[in-house]
């Protein structure tokens, strides 16, 4: 009987550990393998933009297709931001032969500041002026300075918003430039751990009425119904307007731009499209 | 000049390979993902007002034709600061406060606290800033004539605010300040003392 007993238990056992192995082999490990595919997946093509830089050229970014772009979103009025200008310029003449450029984005209301700081500190790279599209492009820029580090392949391996240390661009920087042109760089590794999600908008999210939500196909009876709702809902931010008023007036407004998804997603449950 | 050229729904992450946990092993999974052993950041972005603001006043009301003391108490959240008014450097936003005249009552002056000197990583000399709670003065003057019992003027705070690393844009919250107006005759209580003792009005 005990005997019984104590095949019985490795029987199960073995059932077990078959069943751990077979669980592993087949469900456990390749999701690990999506994952790290996924991760590959993950680094989202850099939205094409066309601005005026302050030289009067047009700085467009598929004009550094094949190069290492650092795309830097500052303001003359950001500490932080102005800290970080020396360090780019640094980098700009230390890669800019094998294949880096900066771009500044700058967030200032007005150019004649940011013409004055490019003067007075001799820029050594283009800086053209924000637009809010340009921003919600790149999922909005909720603070100053974000930067985004673009490989040769057009792809975004890393955003990072706060000022970072020379030493973080440059790691991430030689990485990507030791990759070919339109080659992905798979073995990615960011210089700081965690660094930002990286989200980027299409233009449909961008030009739509209600900006950030791609209203595209949605009727005109239930996009009425979106905006009536969205006009009669507070946004949560503290603004004091409207969730419609906040997505017009401040695209870079998450809450407003969460309480506009979810009341779009709520719409097209009630009444699928 | 603003063409944004097309970018299609393909150049997103995709979801189709994400795996899809479910049971025992999900529950391991997930665990697994939240724990970050595999390196997917999964920092949520929220923006949250980092300036909130309320206006009180130093009495329970005014008297028509009198002057009273008000003040906007802001309140930063911890680890940012706003500049303060007369900021140490010339390229930042100074806080300000405004506030539209009414036909009964007007602001006539803005008492603005001197700011604090704070040493911060991206700045080689201190930056005068206002940090936790800060009360901005108003003197309003409530006019002679009108029949309302009270007054509403509004206004706005402007504010820029950073931590030691990143800088949000300006921004501007509304303000309201309602004045009761009290007949001559009945005297003003004192409220708010302590948030007033902070302020000098002279």
């Amino acid at each position: 009987m005990k005997k019984k007993r104590v095949l019985l238990g490795v029987i199960l056992g073995i059932i077990v550990a078959g069943g751990l192995y077979v669980a592993n082999r087949f469900w456990i490990a390749p999701a690990a393998t999506t994952l790290s595919a996924q991760t590959d997946g993950a680094y989202p093509m850099a939205p094409n933009f066309k601005l005026a830089s302050l030289t009067g050229q047009t700085l467009s970014l598929s004009n550094f297709r094949g190069k290492v772009v650092i795309l830097d979103f500052w303001a003359t009025w950001c500490g932080p931001c102005r800290l970080e200008i020396p360090e780019f310029e640094d980098l700009q003449r230390k890669y800019g032969p094998q294949g880096l450029q900066v771009i500044g984005i700058s967030e200032d209301d007005s150019a004649a500041p940011v013409r004055q700081f490019y003067q007075q500190f001799k820029m050594n790279y283009p800086v053209a002026m924000a637009t809010d599209k340009v921003g919600m492009l790149y999922g909005g820029i909720f603070g100053l300075p974000t930067s985004f580090v673009i490989g040769r392949d057009g792809r975004i391996y890393a955003k990072h918003i706060g000022a970072m240390s020379e030493g973080v661009f440059e790691r991430e920087v030689r990485q990507l430039l030791a990759a070919r042109p339109n080659q992905m760089v798979t073995n990615f590794a960011p210089a700081v751990p965690g660094s930002e999600n990286i989200s980027v908008e299409t233009p449909a999210e961008v030009n739509s009425p209600v900006p950030g939500v791609d209203v595209s196909k949605l009727t005109p009876t239930q996009l009425t119904e979106l905006k009536k709702t969205l006009s009669s809902e507070h946004c949560a931010c503290g603004c004091g307007y409207t969730v419609m008023q906040c997505r017009q007036v401040d695209g870079g407004c998450a809450t407003s731009l969460k309480m506009a998804r979810e009341a779009m997603a709520k719409l097209t449950q009630k009444t699928p499209i | 000049m603003r063409d944004l050229s097309p970018v299609t729904s393909s150049h997103r992450p995709t979801q189709r390979n994400r795996p899809k946990p479910g049971g025992v092993w999900g529950l391991f999974f997930a665990a697994w993902l939240a724990l970050g052993v595999t390196g997917v950041p999964m920092q949520a972005q929220e923006s949250s007002p980092v300036a909130k603001a309320r206006v009180v006043l130093a009495t329970n009301g005014a008297h028509r034709g009198s002057a009273i003391k008000a003040a906007v108490v802001v309140r930063i959240a911890a680890g940012y600061h706003i500049n303060a008014h007369h900021p140490s450097l010339n390229y930042l936003i100074p806080t300000e406060v405004r506030f539209s005249p009414s036909a009964y009552a007007k602001v006539m002056k803005v008492i603005y606290p001197t700011g604090r000197a704070v040493h911060f990583s991206f700045s080689n000399t201190p930056l005068s800033v206002y940090e936790g709670e800060v009360p901005i003065g108003l003197m309003v003057k409530v006019g002679r004539t009108g029949k309302a019992s009270e007054i509403v003027l509004h206004g706005q705070l402007s504010y820029q605010a950073c931590n030691d690393h990143a800088c949000f844009a300006p921004t501007s919250i509304p303000l309201v300040v309602t004045v009761p107006v009290l007949p001559a005759n009945i005297p003003l209580k004192p409220a708010h003392a302590a948030i007033f003792s902070r302020l000098r009005f002279n």
